[in-house]
């Protein structure tokens, strides 16, 4: 702790010494005028006027006046309105400004980029910003969700469709192959920590996934989210920029009158009936198995049993305004209650939001603070993404016999055996809850020391408690590793950040051509991580929700269970700086260096330095081209940015207890040599706008190559048995790709409007020179199920992409109905079961779960006060292994009184075979998605309280185009092989929901 | 000027603010410095806690009882089909990257490692022999299995390979000067999950027993099919050794060996992984789910059955044969009986038992490695080596883990004696000794093949039979669901090719 006093000690001393400066205060002048509209001449009022170079600014009254004092030695005002183009204007002599702002033209919005915000105009860099009006429709746990498929490059694939899953964030390919790929989140300047704040231990029916750590963010108070795509954008942020950055920022206060609104929607969410498996029916399972030790009478469907259709509320209090001094304020109130198609599963969120900011010491001090909590309560059911062949309660309901009563004629669960576990035992004897607080905040002072010169000191803390309680009753039949007297398990793991960050930006007139804008930063952050987890067994009583409230009922507690942890401190201190030059206002330079030193890297590595150049060159300021043209910039970035996602502690020699306490060994080999991974990106883009900017777009194609790549290589034997973290030597990951966005608009008129977007993207991917130190290549993607212990189905090899599916090619069955595989090495011997390299045993290379291309078309239409929107998805070119059907869908499973999917009855597969990982299972899983269609009305209602009611009704996943026989093409589950992710793999997953929202948005 | 200067001053001032060192503190670890950062005792029993890594069903299990003519996993439809995983170590065809060869590499080297560790960081005297004892444990098996030994000397960086690589011939006999060199210092004859004098005159016994079979060596250096040329000299350090074990007996009840509570109730161990009832415990539970039905208690896995040449083996009255309950397991409520299965099983009222498709529950003696029938949930005979602890749910059971017994060192003496060694005793007096108390007639005369099948009947699943198959010239023959005869290549296992990757001085057993 005494190094956050000394922090905020020294921090103070230079804010106190930055004031200072500031009494050397200098004339002002006062500037008044007024601000209409273009077209029909009407007052604008609320219009935010702002000097330019400094943070000084008004808005303009009920009569479109304003009156402002301005700074010596500023010129030139900026008038902003939303929904109209911005414009600057020099203040002449007399001290009056007077303008018009024109409507329609978005042509000068911002867009956030890393430590500042620059015009879009001028951006030089691969950048896409959507405002609240681009946000996916409807509703949404998680931000990443509101731009799913909006911004060309940017894949989020949601791991399931649970309440409160994880997504995978990926821009523009995945780089690394040990490391985390997901993109860097910055809130409101703060980079997060994008480690797991939740825990997810196995309380007997497989690994939990994690949670969303992003659920803690309520979109409702989302104002922006501005994705940084190519590395002289990222490069700012150096040793965390490899994967592309996303920056949210919350929403302000409005200027203008203070304005409560309140939204609320109702949302109902089932399973799409033509999602399900076609499992069988109690007369076809009676007629198929043809064993009369097999009818047990009943008729039933267990997956329905654990299906529900499921209600959503969700209800958003917001009041916010601005002040006399320029200041504003905003609070927010956001409830939501959120179930899960699957019973017992759901997401409580109540989250609250402060937001203020404030101007001082003749508005050359401007204080703004914002303050977010939240609290989330998951709750999950038994469903796993590892689960062997004991099943947990979705591969339980899908293979139940559906003629086996679920209960006995006591009325007790029927429970026949640990391997055909009761799907409505599992709801009745399973309670997994996890409670998630979590607090951010940031406070900052930007500082005008004199005219065009900045400072601005920025202070954030982002804290999480998350507690999971999970209890399994010692009623229910299982042999788990620790018995069947009942598990109680409660988890918890804190972790917090501290940033503190100085920069300092110029802006100045080098001459009448040249303008530059410089900025200089410092900045210092800490990560901290700890945990505990308790555990008891063999407990006194069947109501597993005493376990957990009272672990003295247990009868016995494992020490490898009990167990707490306490990461290495965690430290990035880092400098960095920009110089973007502005010459003629047609050609645009950019250099961005950061130097990140990092307490993770080994000590031989402690600084990383990451540069990065970009150039725009604005054509249509040339008189050459032709006036059709409203914009045509051709942009060339290049950059390198790094990743450094590996754990703290990994670079220092370890010793550390056994598990069960009985004695000290080595368990961590530290190498003194390990750093960051580095990737080199170059971006060449072009943005255009035709007729009247009715037809904007931009073209990037891009390169990144990514090489000292993070890997966790098993230690040189005699060691521990451990891995040891390397930068690998010479194996590198190539992405290239090409964004294209396009919009236009067709109709644009006071009363229609209708207009449409498009994104498109082409991905490649590969990794080259593995075979140089994994002659086998690097095994991935874990497989489970009932006989399919320790398989495995992806491999990463020399000039594949990755995560390419590794298998056996499945032939068809022979006159036994046993699989045939083809005898790929020619040996006459089925020899691929072991994964060995390419070429020796009977596995090859087919397909790879990388889409080819990724859509996203969004179409808007208006007429007067109706809206209609929608929103479609899709990915191609690519496949998914399906595990479920690879586990459970076989004759050998219905012989032995298992349910199976209608496939199997005409597969011509025999009662003697046993299922195993083979192409039969992989399928392209291309989709287009109608992730939503929202038609709204909006009623002006000409009351004294009430301004405008908007109604509106949205549907999500409305309709689903795929070839696909499981739930989701859409899938990503868990099932990494030490610790190497893996892609594309479907086993026992949450569905996707079909929802209908109904909602009301109100203004006060 | 005066933008430049205030420009300056406050770069300057930013500039001091970089007063982290960004030192990395460990929280939750100690540091290590260099090898004596941590007391050589808790060391010592965290190396002893690694072997209860070799408990499981798929470790150490695997290697050294299924490619043998005693042990088979069956894949029974949709069980046990694990791309073959099994299977293929009962045929012989395993790979370079089967997982539980790379496993066993790692568990094995890993607890060589760790034991030296105790010595690096400069224990002396009995904690210096003890922990000598355990490497030297580790290393023999390495050995064994893979007829190779990588090491490291102390301080070595473990990012780096490691410096030495020792080959298959002069493996054993470093191994023999390591061990007697601390001979001295190791403890009397004291708890068996302790190294002891006498664990230690056992593992000296087995490394002289099999020198013979590490000095032989194919035309490539691989290991060699035999027959071996085994030393008279050698053959007397055998029973040198074994005369002088202290304070064990022969067991009257053969379970006894392997019950819950053996560690205390059997006379006859010498070496044990020891497990603590619900505490500091190995998997050694797997030792029952791997054989039994679902819809026994305690139901299992329905895995690896006994071969029917092993079950013929033994006559009527042979108590090893098992076949009974035991009372404490009626108490519980279970009808199981202990060794082997056949037949119809019961529960504890005497009520048939089905299987999971209503089938009855009637182990056959005929199985197929690939089982594709009706019955397939119920072929190939059940063993139950180590009775289950009832009172321990869960993997923590209680039942020490046995490496080395008493009847074990007997019979290696009465083999050493046949192959040339000196004693007052005669080979077939110990064996009929062991076979007497065991309930089975006297053997009127003893050869190399009678001799390995008492080692059958005695030490049948307890990880000795493929080092005593390749000693008795059988491994690469061919049994029940092995149809053909293996090549040489086969007597070692594969160098894990991820093992190569990381060591390029490994170089792979001839034949990979």
């Amino acid at each position: 702790m005494k190094l956050k006093f000394d922090y905020l000690t020294k921090c103070l001393l230079l804010f106190v010494i930055a004031v200072g400066m500031s009494s050397l205060a200098t004339a002002q002048r006062t500037v008044t005028g007024i601000a209409t509209d273009a077209e029909t001449g009407d007052p604008l009022i609320g219009a935010n006027i702002l000097v330019l170079g400094t943070s000084t600014g008004t808005v303009t009254d009920i009569d479109g006046s304003y009156s402002l004092e301005v700074p010596e030695g500023f010129t030139e005002l900026e008038f902003t309105y939303t929904g109209y183009a911005a414009q600057r204007v020099t203040i002449g002599a007399d001290n009056v400004v007077n303008v018009a702002l024109s409507s329609g033209e978005v042509l000068d919005e911002i867009v956030v980029i890393g430590y500042g915000t620059v015009k879009k105009d001028d951006a030089t860099g691969a950048v896409a910003s959507l405002g609240e009006e681009d946000f996916n429709k409807g509703f949404y746990t998680s931000p990443e969700q509101l731009i799913q498929g909006q911004v060309a490059g940017v894949q989020v694939t949601g791991s399931t469709g649970e309440p409160g899953a994880g997504s995978s964030i990926r821009i523009r390919g995945t780089g690394s192959i040990r490391s985390g790929n997901n993109a860097l989140i910055v809130l409101d300047g703060v980079p997060l920590d994008g480690r797991d704040i939740s825990a997810g231990a196995d309380v007997g029916a497989g690994r939990q996934a994690s949670r969303n750590p992003l659920n803690f963010l309520n979109p409702n108070d989302i104002e922006s989210i501005n994705v940084l795509k190519d590395a002289s954008a990222t490069a700012i942020y150096g040793s965390r920029g490899a994967n592309g950055v996303i920056i949210i920022t919350t929403k302000k206060g409005r200027s203008g009158k203070p304005q409560l609104s309140l939204s609320a929607s109702n949302t109902i969410s089932f399973m799409p009936g033509n999602r399900k498996y076609d499992l069988l029916d109690a007369s076809t399972f009676i007629s198929e198995t043809n064993n009369p030790n097999l009818n047990l009478g009943d008729d039933v469907n267990a997956f329905d049993e654990i299906l529900r259709t499921a209600n959503t509320q969700d209800v958003n209090l917001t009041y916010g305004g601005s002040n006399d001094n320029g200041g504003d304020y905003r609070v927010s109130l956001g409830l939501q209650n959120q179930e899960g198609i699957i019973k017992n599963t759901g997401l409580e969120k109540y989250s609250g939001t402060f937001n203020i900011t404030q101007k001082a010491l003749n508005d050359r001090l401007t204080l703004s603070g914002r303050l977010i909590a939240s609290y989330v309560k998951d709750e999950a059911a038994a469903l796993s993404e590892n689960v062997g062949a004991e099943g947990d309660m979705m591969i339980s309901a899908l293979r139940w016999n559906p003629t086996r009563p679920f209960r006995n004629p006591d009325g007790t669960f029927n429970q026949p055996s640990d391997n055909e576990r009761n799907p409505l035992a599992f709801l009745d004897m399973y309670s997994d809850e996890t409670e998630t607080s979590r607090i951010f905040g940031n406070i900052s002072a930007t500082f005008n020391i004199i005219d065009g010169l900045n400072y601005k000191f920025n202070y954030g803390i982002d804290r999480s408690e998350s507690n999971r309680r999970a209890a399994i009753s010692r009623a229910f039949l299982a042999n788990f590793a620790e018995g069947s007297g009942g598990v109680g398990n409660i988890e918890s793991i804190r972790a917090s950040t501290q940033l503190f960050e100085h920069t300092l930006d110029y802006t100045t007139d080098l001459n009448s051509n040249i303008n530059l804008n410089a900025l200089v930063g410092y900045s210092y952050q800490e990560f901290l991580r700890r945990g505990s987890n308790q555990r008891g067994n063999n407990f006194l009583v069947d109501d597993q929700n005493l376990y957990v409230n009272n672990l003295n009922f247990a009868g016995s507690f494992p020490q490898a269970n009990n167990s707490s942890f306490t990461d290495p401190n965690d430290e990035l201190q880092s400098y960095f700086g920009r110089v973007n030059l502005d010459i003629q206002n047609k050609i645009l330079v950019t250099a961005t260096v950061r130097a990140d030193g990092s307490s993770r890297f080994g000590e031989d590595n402690r600084y990383g330095v990451f540069p990065s150049a970009a150039i725009a060159y604005k054509l249509e300021e040339e008189d050459f081209l032709p006036e059709t043209f409203n914009q045509l910039k051709v942009r060339v970035g290049w950059g390198i940015t790094g990743n450094q996602e590996f754990p703290s502690g990994s670079a220092q020699n370890q010793f550390k207890p056994l598990d069960d306490g009985s004695g000290i060994q080595r368990e961590i080999v530290g190498n003194p040599a390990l750093q960051w991974e580095e990737t080199t990106q170059i971006n060449a883009g072009v943005d255009f706008a035709f007729l009247d900017y009715r037809l904007t777009g931009s073209i990037d194609w891009y390169t990144r190559e990514t090489e000292n790549l993070l890997f966790r290589l098993r230690a040189a034997q005699p060691a521990p048995d451990v891995f040891i973290w390397r930068n690998l030597d010479g194996v590198t990951v190539e992405n290239t790709g090409i964004d294209f966005a396009l919009n236009a608009t067709f109709i644009d008129k006071p009363d229609m409007t209708f207009d449409m977007g498009l994104n498109v993207s082409y991905f490649d991917n590969q990794i080259n020179n593995v075979s140089s130190l994994f002659p086998d290549g690097i095994i991935t993607g874990e497989i489970n199920g009932q006989g399919l212990s320790d398989q495995r189905a992806q491999l990463l090899y020399d000039g594949q992409p990755l995560y390419t599916f590794y298998l056996p090619f499945f032939e068809g069955f022979d006159d036994n109905g046993n699989g045939v595989y083809t005898d790929l090495n020619g040996d006459g011997e089925d020899t691929s079961s072991g994964i060995v390299a390419p070429g020796a045993g009977d596995r090859g290379f087919t397909g790879d779960p990388n889409p080819d291309v990724t859509v996203g078309l969004r179409s808007g239409f208006r007429y007067k006060d109706l809206d209609v929107s929608m929103y479609w998805y899709g990915a191609f070119g690519h496949q998914v292994f399906d595990n479920t059907a690879l586990a459970l869908f076989n004759r050998a499973a219905l012989v032995g009184g298992a349910n199976v999917d209608e496939r199997v009855l005409s597969s011509g597969q025999g009662g003697s075979d046993s299922p195993k990982p083979s192409t039969l299972f992989l399928e392209d899983a291309d989709f287009l998605r109608l992730a939503n269609l929202t038609v709204g009305y909006n009623l002006r209602v000409k009351s004294e309280y009430l301004e405008n009611i908007r109604l509106y009704v949205t549907g999500q996943n409305l309709l689903l185009i795929t070839g696909y026989n499981g739930f989701d093409p859409e899938v990503n589950v868990n099932k990494n092989v030490d610790e190497v992710p893996s892609f594309g793999i479907d086993y026992a997953t949450y569905p996707r929901a079909t929802s209908i929202v109904l909602g009301a948005n109100l203004t006060f | 000027m005066k933008n430049l200067f205030y420009l300056t001053s406050l770069l300057l001032l930013v500039g001091l603010f970089a007063c982290s060192d960004l030192k990395e503190q460990l929280n939750d670890g100690i540091p290590a410095v260099d090898d004596t950062t941590v007391d050589p005792n808790q060391l010592l029993s965290g190396a002893y806690g690694n072997l209860r890594d070799l408990q499981t069903q798929d470790g150490f299990l695997a290697l050294t009882d299924h490619p043998t003519d005693q042990m088979a996993g069956p894949t029974r439809g949709r069980d046990w089909d694990d791309a073959g995983i099994w299977r293929v170590l009962h045929t012989h065809s395993w790979t370079t990257a089967h997982q539980y060869v790379n496993a066993v590499w790692r568990t094995l080297n890993r607890n060589s490692f760790n034991s030296q560790q105790v010595l690096c960081a400069g224990a002396t005297g009995q904690v210096a022999a003890e922990a000598t004892y355990l490497k030297v444990f580790s290393d023999f098996l390495i050995l064994d299995n893979w007829g190779v030994l990588p090491r490291r000397e102390c301080g070595e960086d473990i990012v780096n390979p490691p410096s030495t690589i020792l080959t298959r011939a002069q493996i054993a006999d470093i191994l023999i000067g390591e061990l007697e060199n601390v001979f001295n210092d190791l403890p009397e004859n004291t708890a068996p999950s302790v190294a002891s004098k006498n664990a230690a005159r056992m593992l000296l016994a087995k490394l002289y027993l099999n020198r013979a079979v590490y000095a032989a060596t194919d035309a490539e250096g691989g290991a060699s099919a035999g027959p071996f040329s085994f030393d008279a000299g050698d053959m007397n350090k055998v029973i040198e050794h074994i005369d002088a074990i202290a304070g064990v007996s022969l067991d009257d009840n053969y379970f006894d060996n392997f019950i819950p509570n053996n560690g205390t109730e059997s006379s006859e161990l010498i070496f044990v992984s020891e497990n603590t009832s619900g505490g500091a415990s190995g998997n050694v539970r797997s030792r029952w789910f791997m054989t039994t039905h679902y819809n026994q208690n305690p139901g299992g896995w329905n895995g690896f059955v006994a071969l029917t040449d092993l079950y013929n083996l033994f006559e009527e009255d042979d108590t090893r044969i098992g076949g009974k309950t035991l009372p404490y397991i009626e108490a519980n409520g279970s009808g199981m009986t202990i060794g082997f299965q056949v037949g119809q099983q019961f529960d504890v009222d005497g009520n048939p038992l089905e299987d999971r498709v209503g089938n009855p529950l009637a182990f056959t003696p005929d199985f197929n490695l690939t089982e594709t029938g009706t019955n397939l949930e119920v072929t190939g005979i059940r063993c139950v080596k180590y009775p289950p602890d009832f009172d321990t749910p869960g993997d923590a059971s209680d039942n020490d883990y046995v490496f080395f017994r008493y009847a074990d060192a007997r019979l290696m003496k009465a083999e050493a004696i046949l192959r040339g060694g000196t004693s007052g005793e005669t080979a077939l007096d110990i064996v009929n000794e062991i076979r007497t108390l065991r309930g089975a007639s006297a053997l009127s005369s003893l050869d190399e093949q009678t001799l390995l099948d008492e080692r059958g009947r005695e030490l049948y699943w307890e990880g000795w039979r493929r080092n005593d198959q390749i000693r008795f010239g059988t491994f690469l023959g061919t049994w029940q669901e092995k149809p053909n005869t293996s090549p040489p290549t086969r007597l070692v296992f594969p160098i894990p090719s991820e093992a190569i990757s990381t060591n390029p001085n490994l170089r792979q057993n001839p034949g990979y």
